[in-house]
């Protein structure tokens, strides 16, 4: 059994040096579309941390006219305390509105300076059980007695921010497919090419009764060692992107989540490496599926 | 060891190779496969490896129904029978002792088993001096013996042979002669195609002659033929 395996890895190791050039085009072929396929993934990761933080945050802000009255105010509690969705919420008024605007910019004396105590609007601030529910809740507030403008809170730049990002996945995804596609052709061309140079010692194989299995073997380690390698440099790369490039990022925008963790480059590792075997092994099937009849 | 029963073999562009041959071959003989190019002794022997079905008839090799097997069972069959060229068919980039061991490598053979076969081998064909010499540096005799030492290294039942001597001087085809009639002696079936007239006509044995597909002659102790060409 040992000596099965030295002899697999000796021709694959064979195979490999072959034609350099090929193996290299295959390998970094590769790459790129598990760089792709990682970038979607360190993409995901950073949205999801996005929306756990966003979902934390969402707020709607119900801004009440100065002249409301007494009565529409109550109301107005009142159906906005019985809403399911609502969880938690609180009255800000017009002098609390100051002090707070006040505390936000005291470093900015240019914009406090001026700016009368009555300002400031009073509101409603409403934490919501589910954020998803905002868009409903806010429907259902705007336009009641009493009201000023529309319900905040942030729902547009949001829905404009999916509607990229939808964009842009849809396009990383036309690109994987075909960068994938493209890498199994070029996996399955290289080892096509190493089976035709070594024609006459599988000829001779098959002559004295190896098995078709044996035979592949070495094939099948070239195409996923080609893969195994491309994962590799795959997420090499995304690992120094995230602690040279979004590591560093983050530093300076503290505000918004922009960069995964460790754990997350480790899955995205583990996920390039299987997809890399899974890809390897389908271009070495391709190259033998029409070779070694008996 | 072989037998054909009314086996036909007849190629897509309906080229006739082979028709009506049926043919009892017993362990332990030497059989020489004569007659002129076409007449279908390339088939008869790709027939027996598998290489090849046969359109009609059965085929039975080692007591087996060959008809039957399944494709997967064909390299069992293959180690059952050994194989010699005109062309040798060595590997340039490997020694002679690399190349016998490459056959048995391919079967899986432990190394143990290789490192004591090898050289045991290539001392019953007499090469024990050119163990590390690549093939280019043998002559053709030379090379015939590494080819019949691979086909051997196996102790396969059967030994098949394509003009062996076909490129080579009559002097080293009678050693080839008599180193293919030695392995006979130790139990091995020799089949072996020729045009060699010499060597047929010295030998004396049994001569199974074909022509466009048919065989027509078929005798003991038999000589290669006044009614040949060549």
């Amino acid at each position: 059994m040992t000596s099965r395996l030295s002899y697999f890895v000796g021709e694959t190791v064979i195979n490999l040096r072959r034609n350099t050039l090929l193996t290299l085009a295959a390998i970094s072929t590769v790459t790129i579309s598990l760089l792709l396929v990682g970038s979607v993934m360190v993409g995901g990761e950073i949205l999801k941390k996005a929306f756990s933080t966003w979902e934390s945050k969402v707020e709607l802000s119900v801004f009440l006219r100065d002249e409301i009255t007494p009565d529409q105010f109550k109301q107005l509690d009142q159906d906005i305390s019985t809403m399911p969705e609502v969880g938690r919420r609180f009255y800000e008024s017009q002098e609390a509105a100051f002090k707070e605007y006040q505390r936000m910019f005291k470093d900015s004396p240019a914009l406090t300076d001026n700016i009368e105590p009555d300002a400031l609007p009073a509101s409603f601030r409403i934490k919501l059980k589910d954020p998803r529910a905002a868009k409903a809740v806010a429907a259902r507030i705007n336009g009641r007695p009493g009201v000023d403008g529309n319900v905040q809170f942030g729902g547009e730049t949001l829905d404009r921010l999916l509607k990229f990002i939808r964009v842009v996945r849809t396009g990383l995804i036309v690109a994987i497919v075909l960068t994938v596609g493209a890498a199994i052709l070029l996996i399955a061309n290289t080892i096509r090419l190493g089976i035709y140079a070594r024609r006459r010692e599988i000829g001779i194989m098959k002559l004295v009764g190896a098995t078709n299995w044996f035979i592949r073997v070495p094939f099948i380690f070239e195409g996923i060692t080609h893969a195994v390698l491309g994962a590799i440099a795959a997420s090499g790369v995304i690992w120094a992107g995230k602690e040279f490039g979004l590591d560093r990022a983050q530093e300076s925008i503290l505000f918004l989540p922009i960069t995964i963790g460790g754990g997350s480059v480790l899955k995205i590792f583990l996920v390039l490496l299987g997809a890399g075997v899974v890809i390897g092994a389908l271009g070495s099937t391709l190259a033998l599926r029409r070779f070694l009849e008996v | 060891m072989i037998r054909l029963e009314g086996v036909a073999k007849i190629y897509k562009d309906s080229v006739v190779a082979l028709r009506e041959v049926s043919v009892d071959i017993q362990k332990d003989e030497f059989v020489f496969l004569v007659g002129p190019s076409g007449s279908g002794k390339s088939t008869f022997m790709k027939l027996l490896l598998k290489e090849e079905e046969p359109t009609e008839g059965r085929i039975y090799v080692a007591g087996k129904d060959i008809n039957q097997l399944p494709k997967w069972r064909v390299p069992y069959l293959r180690r059952n029978i050994g194989c010699v060229f005109q062309d040798f068919k060595l590997l340039p980039s490997k020694t002679v002792r690399e190349n016998v061991a490459f056959a048995l490598e391919v079967i899986g053979r432990p190394r143990h088993v290789i490192q004591e076969s090898v050289p045991e081998i290539l001392d019953l064909v007499g090469l024990s001096d050119k163990l590390e010499n690549k093939p280019d540096e043998l002559s053709g005799g030379e090379q015939q013996r590494v080819c019949i030492a691979r086909a051997m290294v196996n102790r396969p039942r059967i030994l098949l042979a394509d003009e062996p001597t076909g490129n080579l001087d009559p002097a080293t085809s009678g050693d080839i002669m008599r180193l293919l009639e030695r392995l006979n002696e130790t139990g091995t079936t020799v089949m072996m195609a020729t045009h060699d007239h010499a060597i047929v006509d010295q030998s004396r044995k049994r001569v199974i002659e074909l022509e466009n597909g048919k065989i027509i002659r078929d005798q003991n102790r038999g000589v290669y033929g006044p009614g040949s060409v060549e």
